[in-house]
């Protein structure tokens, strides 16, 4: 806003010097003072303009991590079980690029989405000093000028979206058929891909035409408009020169101002995309945050952050609370239905674990054995119906202080970026090396851990190495070993794993749930049978406990 | 020139290739060029007509003498704004044309490489960022190739008019023009280059910490440490912030000093036209002329600020697009195609076939052989990483042995067009995909004439058709990008689905029902007995169990087909 004063000052000094000139018969040297000042606002402009861009990507910094950092205690608070319908990789993208996209917004469109608002009127105000009938066709031309996009853009906007939205159709088609090709080509048919892509986008390219046509005519009239109006004044003014209403240096001074006027709105309409990209990422961010939370999960804040950023699941509150034998733990009655579901996922179940027992659940997908492992890792409540531990009602007790007593073995284990160790340690952040080692004996991971270069330095992650499927889920006993909890619930790997090492994974998961009170949703007979008990599920109900009905 | 790792042929060379793609498309772009030109020097002109024609206003006491004036303002408002409005228009769909090119050229020149060629060590998102790739192209008519040709020619136009008064002012519009649209731009590209660079590399790592992230939110939550989220991201944005800030610095000094320059060119043209005037070497009428014509050829040359950003980017895409399409496929089409067909009868010979995926790389198959005869139910089963999958790449030909021979119905498959090896043998790969399309148009991938009645047989087949029937556009809704309509298991359940529509003389399933429960599995095992009988089908497994009872078990261990039992026979 400054640097446009700047540029107003500027160029009424540059009409006065050529007024002085032209009529005054000034020379160099009387002018030379105005000329000086001129230089010198160059300068202070080119300052304001600095640190007008330093400023605004500051302040999109800040935006953006206080965002980011929102979107992710948001996510958390939601927890894993509300987030399992969406889908990872698109929330990870609006997470990521999503919030990036907002520094463009904030850096390009907004500043220019300001500028509309004052620039135009700063100009305006000063023409309105120097003539005031110049004013009138500003007055008017502006007005105009926002009242015929508003006409037009109402008509083309459902347009222009379209056409943007058609032209991200088009590439995401094509991304489609590019990922597609082997596909395609396994069933010999990738050069009639390269054709459809081909015939997609002519026929696309014939629609567009038309869309474009109408899109630009927004950009016409602007063009238009900023045009009619300098020639307008240009001959407006000089009439009013001729019959000497008005002084040469006003009139210069009008005339290079009146493009001014119009900057803006082409600064404008250049960012529009900056703009309509950041919406859109705006309008995602905010479908991610509108997600309802499902369980008082602790959000990282003061009350566990401790300020030093990393918490250790062992350090405070190891208080008389915490459960450390084996506990049992009952299911009354419970019943738990998805949000935007229409039956209920667990229907009144009633079950029983008693203490060190492990229980096995089999049952189709689907038939709520997923549900029961999220409701005693908290990750949902119940709608209706209790779960007791040791006969203490479990939302009694703190969140994480539970999930301290819980060792988790997902079906698809996590590899968090870092170190094979770092991994294993994820179960216990303070652990030593020692017994980081023997967490992967017992799971026999060391094996493999140790046939790596690095060993339990190795990297893992995207930018390192990659385990396969068995290796990983051993990496996952490990660490539940190392948890030492009470309580573990284990989610059976359904495939990719060949005999030999499924009957290691056996021994070790045989390890990991001796002593100890468990939940194993069991997807081979083989696992099940090594359980004290099975229950089949079938639509959130018990219907039978197969072999061994009692302990 | 961001990050082009290995490349074996320069960016420049890269662009040059892009370019010469074009084809006759190259005229698009020399339009736009030429329309850009007109509207900048229309621009030039309307602004020094009007400053001449109230110059002119200032000394006359009738307006009839500036009629000519007058047209002349009105000719060039006109011009300009209709050349705009043609500019934008040529240009962009221009462009539009010139992508669909440049996809089809892309799409066409990895056809012979996939997917041996495009399968990535390291991130399975290769082919988004290729795509990425191609979409970048797009800035290369109008934000790269144009904006040069129409500020020289602006820039003429407005050192011609400065010219015809004085030569000095032309010296010093080209001079202050030079130093803002090409001087200016270098040394701004070479202060931030190194920052650029760093968020290059940065943007890759923003979506593979972030997707990382939120994949391993359940064990995060599970395990209590929550905290180890926000930690990863703030180490992703502490790092990009200190590239971002530098490029901020830099940005705004490449504005302020752009707008600088050419506010003291036009100071300097003023202040070397005044003692003009002044000594009666140049008419004060014109005097207006000079400055304000300086501001408009300005006007021109503003977009080559950002010009380089796009030219680097769209380098950096070319090279790397460039680089992937000049690979050797690894699989060459014989050159002389045997003319004797295939019997369609599906036996299956490896005679000693050894394979490794490169030549750095351990063997993955090192010495198998085994036979399946025409018709026959098989299991192929053992540990992971042995070589399973690569039986089904080799016989797809998508992968070439270096040692042995592969047989199909006795026939060499070296010696076989790709196309017709590819008939003969179905695969539902592990990475298959689904495209976004309705059930149907993915279904008829298999088998293109294949009507309703067929369709919904091979959905009942594969225990389908009460899930399709009960979606609300049943054959016509979507899939959806990557089939996500669909559960896992339902995906590999229409992947299924497809293949038993081509009708092949073989078929091999690759660990295609992992992801369905013990009960589905077994009726969809059974549904493609049925359809598939008489007919060779391999089934890829970790476990022989759940195949029930095959003719042959392959068990492959150590790249070796050790054992071959015989199960059962039909007909038992």
């Amino acid at each position: 806003m400054l640097s446009v004063a700047c540029t107003i000052t500027w160029l009424v000094l540059l009409a006065t010097v050529i007024d002085g000139v032209f009529l005054r018969g000034e020379d160099l040297a009387e002018t030379s003072t105005r000329l000086a000042w001129m230089v010198a606002l160059v300068v202070v402009r080119g300052l304001f303009v600095w640190t007008g861009e330093v400023l605004a990507d500051r302040a999109s910094g800040i935006l953006r991590s206080a965002i980011r950092a929102g979107l992710a205690s948001h996510l958390l608070a939601v927890g894993p079980a509300g987030l399992a319908r969406e889908r990872t990789g698109e929330i990870a993208s609006t997470l990521g690029a999503g919030v990036e996209a907002l520094h463009d917004y904030a850096t390009r469109f907004v500043p220019a989405a300001a500028l509309v608002v004052v620039a135009p009127m700063m100009v305006f105000a000063v023409t309105a000093v120097l003539d005031p009938w110049t004013t009138l066709v500003l007055a008017f031309t502006g007005p105009m000028l926002v009242l015929l996009l508003a006409v037009i853009g109402g008509r083309t906007r459902a347009l222009t979206q379209r056409r943007f939205d058609e032209l991200g159709w088009l590439s995401a088609f094509y991304l489609d058929m590019v990922r597609g090709l082997a596909t395609l080509k396994a069933f010999g048919r990738s050069s009639e891909g390269a054709d459809t892509i081909e015939d997609v986008s002519r026929r696309f390219g014939d629609t567009t035409m038309e869309v474009l046509r109408t899109a630009f005519q927004t950009s016409l009239v602007m063009e238009w408009a900023a045009t009619a109006a300098t020639a307008l004044v240009a001959v407006e003014v000089s009439f009013r020169l001729v019959a000497g209403d008005l002084s040469f240096g006003t009139s210069l001074a009008v005339l290079v101002l009146v493009p001014e006027f119009f900057v803006p709105f082409r600064r404008l309409a250049v960012e529009y995309h900056a703009g309509q990209s950041g919406r859109a990422a705006l309008d995602r961010i905010d479908e991610l945050s509108a997600l309802p939370t499902m369980v008082a999960s602790p959000v990282v804040g003061p009350e566990i952050g401790t300020g030093s950023g990393l918490v250790s699941p062992d350090d405070g509150g190891r208080g008389a609370e915490l459960v450390l034998d084996a506990p049992s733990i009952e299911l009354d009655h419970v019943t738990y239905r998805y949000p935007g579901s229409t039956v209920p996922a667990l229907d009144r179940l009633d079950l029983r674990i008693a203490p060190g027992e492990t229980l096995a659940l089999v049952g189709p997908s689907g038939a709520g054995k997923s549900t029961i492992a999220r409701l005693l890792l908290r990750f949902i409540e119940p709608d209706r119906g209790s779960i007791t531990v040791d006969g203490r009602p479990l939302e009694a007790d703190d969140v994480v202080r539970w999930r301290r007593s819980v060792a988790w073995v997902p079906q698809d284990p996590a590899i968090i970026a870092g170190t094979i160790a770092d991994n294993i340690r994820l179960g216990d952040a303070t652990a030593s090396d020692e017994r980081v080692r023997a967490a992967a004996e017992r799971a026999l991971a060391a094996d493999f851990v140790d046939q790596l270069p690095d060993g339990f330095d190795t990297v893992l992650g995207e930018q390192g190495l990659r385990l396969s499927g068995g290796q990983r889920q051993r990496l996952a006993v490990a660490r539940a070993i190392l948890r030492d909890a009470p309580v573990v619930v284990l989610d059976e790997f359904t495939a990719h794993l060949d005999d030999r090492t499924e009957a290691d994974l056996l021994v070790a998961i045989g390890r990991l749930l001796s002593g100890r009170t468990a939940i194993v949703i069991a997807h081979r007979p083989t696992t099940a049978a090594m359980c004290d008990r099975i229950v089949r599920l079938d639509r959130g109900r018990v219907v039978g406990s197969p072999p061994a009905d009692q302990p | 020139m961001t990050i082009t790792p290995d490349t074996s042929i320069g960016p420049r060379r890269a662009v040059r290739r892009i370019v010469a793609l074009f084809g006759p498309l190259r005229w698009w772009v020399v339009a736009t060029a030429l329309l850009s030109a007109t509207t900048f020097a229309a621009g030039i002109g309307l602004i020094a007509t009007a400053g001449h024609l109230i110059s002119q206003s200032a000394l006359v006491d009738t307006t009839a003498t500036l009629t000519l004036s007058i047209t002349a303002v009105r000719f060039f408002a006109v011009v300009r704004a209709v050349g705009r409005y043609l500019e934008r228009y040529v240009g962009h769909l221009g462009t539009f044309r010139i992508l669909t090119r440049v996809r089809v050229w892309f799409f066409r020149s990895i056809e012979p490489l996939a997917p041996a060629a495009l399968v990535d060590e390291r991130s399975g998102d290769l082919l988004t960022r290729m795509v990425d790739d191609v979409e970048t192209l797009q800035d290369l008519p109008l934000r790269v190739l144009a904006p040069p040709v129409a500020a020289v020619l602006a820039t003429a136009v407005g050192v011609t008019i400065l010219g015809s008064f004085d030569r000095m002012l032309a010296v010093v519009l080209a001079g202050s023009v030079v130093l803002a649209g090409a001087v200016l731009p270098l040394v701004t590209r070479r202060l931030g280059r190194a920052a650029a660079d760093v968020l290059t590399i940065e943007q890759a790592t923003l979506s593979s910490v972030t997707v990382e992230s939120v994949s391993a939110l359940a064990d995060l939550v599970a395990y209590g440490r929550e905290d180890l989220l926000a930690t990863r991201l703030d180490q992703l944005t502490v790092r990009r912030r200190v590239a971002e800030r530098r490029l901020a610095t830099v940005r705004g000094l490449n504005l302020a000093l752009a707008g600088s320059i050419g506010a003291v060119g036009v100071i300097a043209t003023l202040a070397l036209a005044i003692p003009l005037v002044t000594e009666g070497r140049l008419d004060g009428v014109l005097l207006a002329v000079v400055p304000l014509a300086a501001i408009a050829t300005f006007e021109a040359v503003a977009p080559l600020a950002q010009g380089f950003e796009h030219l680097d980017r769209s380098r950096g895409a070319a090279a790397r697009l460039v680089d992937l399409v000049d690979r050797t496929p690894t699989v060459i089409d014989p050159t002389a195609a045997r003319a004797d067909e295939l019997t369609g009868a599906g036996s299956i010979e490896f005679d000693h076939v050894g394979f490794a995926y490169a030549r750095d790389r351990p063997d993955v198959l090192v010495d198998a052989s085994f036979v399946v005869p025409a018709g026959a139910q098989v299991a192929i089963v053992g540990p992971s990483g042995t070589g399973k999958s690569t039986v089904a790449s080799l016989l797809l030909r998508f992968w070439e042995q270096q040692r042995g021979t592969v047989r199909i119905d006795g026939i060499d498959v070296r010696t076989l067009p790709a196309a017709m090896v590819r008939s003969a043998v179905a695969v539902v790969a592990q990475r298959d995909h689904l495209f976004d399309t309705t059930v149907r148009d993915n279904l008829l991938l298999g088998d293109a004439d294949a009507d309703d009645d067929r369709i919904w047989s091979v959905l009942e087949a594969v225990s389908l058709g009460e899930l399709i029937r009960s979606l609300p556009a049943g054959l016509d809704e979507r899939a959806g990008e990557n089939g996500t309509r669909f559960s896992g298991g339902e995906r590999q359940r229409l992947m299924i689905a497809r293949a038993l529509l081509a009708e092949s003389s073989v078929l091999i399933l690759d660990e295609s029902t992992a992801h369905l429960d013990p009960d589905t599995e077994h009726h969809v095992l059974d549904g493609v007995a049925r359809w598939r009988a008489g007919r060779t089908t391999i089934h890829i497994a970790h476990h022989a169990e759940t195949l029930g009872a095959p003719d042959l078990v392959l068990r492959v261990d150590d790249g070796r087909v050790v054992t071959v039992e015989t199960a059962h026979h039909p007909g038992d």
